[in-house]
């Protein structure tokens, strides 16, 4: 075996293990991992659980390898409208606002106002790209929500660059993409290890649901052992809640690397600001009809307008202060392909809200010309909007 | 025989080491499911 002179001994006891395994061979070692993983399945049996609170965000960390919580197939069949808010910064309200979310702030004016006990689903990712979008979108129709509201980001939409950094909402694109439309993405979009864990693990019940299986490992061996031998999160409940929501993995490869410019010029300088940086985005929008944005929104809305599930898309609005700057051009570009689009998929159950009216837009205020500082009207406005289309038989 | 054996071993010690990276990627997850 070729070891160092020292180590000739060893040789004898790897010799009694040493196996090379033939092509039949490789197929069974495939086949026991299959059983063994099957055999931990069946030692306890998921169990579906209601979320207790209305609010509850649907993806995890960014140390999950499949990223989005597997505890739900489905949202709760009960009285409560459960409502899948696929979203991002635009949603946040200050962690010192009476809400810190907009979807809560709706969620009580639906109660209040229309009578409508509701549960948000919160799909939360920054700095998302249209590719992230549709696959949130995607997760959020498998699993059937009442309505949904879609959020859509003026300055990243149309922005043609997917950022495929550390590990993000595509480890769920191999689930998500074996269909009709978008399985040739399989081969150039995901990687092995999200066909393991996602592709073929979402059958596997240890693999697919895991948060049962940590919390009936941990009672087992607290039982059997005297401790767990699952250790818990390291982090409080605190840190962990300003963790996910700065979990923006999209936005953290901007700030790394830095490189957006078409030119392969730095985009993100030194010194910059949210406004800078915002402008620079969306100069980089690409409205043309042969763009993959646009691609990718066509089969988006598609998807939606053939779910059938109320839902409401609005752009985010956005600082006054964007008029009279060069990327108002861009803003507007942005813009005038909604109203494309809205001309192509409005129907009962599918509503655009491109533009805001005047009497809800001067009530907001803004940190930049994005993130909100105070919402004004637009709660009330979206919840309207809301309680119509649900409405709708 | 020695063959086969070390297949089972091989496949217990694959799926041993999916189960417990698969498990401990989601030791934070738990909050989450809580909500807010």
């Amino acid at each position: 075996m070729g070891m160092p002179t020292e180590l000739k001994q060893l040789e004898l006891f790897i010799e009694k293990f040493r196996y090379q395994p033939s092509a039949a061979g490789l197929l069974r070692i495939a086949g026991w991992t299959f059983v063994f993983l099957l055999l931990v399945s069946f030692t306890t049996t998921p169990q579906q659980e209601v979320p207790t609170v209305s609010f509850v965000t649907m993806n995890t960390t960014a140390s999950d390898l499949q990223w989005v919580r597997n505890d739900l197939d489905y949202f709760p069949s009960d009285n409560i409208l459960n409502i899948a808010w696929v979203s991002g910064s635009s949603i946040n309200l200050g962690y010192n606002a009476e809400f810190q979310f907009l979807p809560q702030y709706v969620n009580q004016l639906l109660s209040r106002e229309a009578g409508i006990a509701s549960r948000d689903f919160v799909y939360n990712l920054n700095a998302r790209r249209i590719l992230d979008t549709y696959t949130m979108v995607q997760d959020a129709l498998l699993r059937k929500p009442d309505a949904m509201v879609l959020v859509i980001n003026p300055f990243w939409v149309f922005n043609s660059k997917a950022v495929f950094y550390k590990k993000n909402i595509f480890n769920q694109g191999a689930k998500l993409w074996w269909n009709a439309t978008d399985w040739l993405w399989q081969f150039t979009l995901t990687a092995p290890a999200n066909h393991l864990f996602n592709l073929i693990g979402r059958h596997i019940p240890v693999l697919a649901k895991r948060r049962h299986y940590i919390k009936k490992f941990r009672e087992k061996s607290r039982a059997l052992l005297g401790f767990s031998l699952i250790p818990n999160s390291a982090m409080v409940q605190g840190e962990f809640a300003t963790a996910t929501y700065k979990l923006s993995q999209p936005l953290q490869f901007w700030l790394l690397y830095q490189s957006l410019g078409s030119k392969g010029e730095p985009l993100i300088t030194p010194g910059m600001t949210a406004k800078t940086w915002q402008l620079a985005a969306i100069s980089l929008a690409d409205t043309d009809s042969s763009s993959w944005p646009v691609e990718i929104m066509h089969k988006m809305l598609t998807k939606i307008k053939h779910s059938g599930i109320p839902t409401l898309l609005y752009v985010a609005p956005v600082s006054p202060d964007l008029q009279g700057l060069g990327a108002r051009h861009g803003y507007n570009a942005v813009l005038n392909a909604m109203d494309d689009f809205k001309r192509e998929y409005q129907n009962d159950k599918l509503r655009f809200i491109v533009r805001l009216p005047e009497k809800v837009a001067d009530t907001i205020t803004f940190k930049d010309y994005l993130h909100l500082k105070g919402a004004g009207k637009l709660p009330a406005y979206l919840s309207r909007h809301l309680s119509e289309i649900v409405s709708i038989k | 025989m020695k063959s086969y054996l070390l297949e089972i071993l091989i496949g217990l010690f694959f799926a041993s080491t999916l189960v417990l990276v698969s498990l401990y990627s989601g030791i934070d997850a738990p909050f989450i499911y809580q909500g807010f």
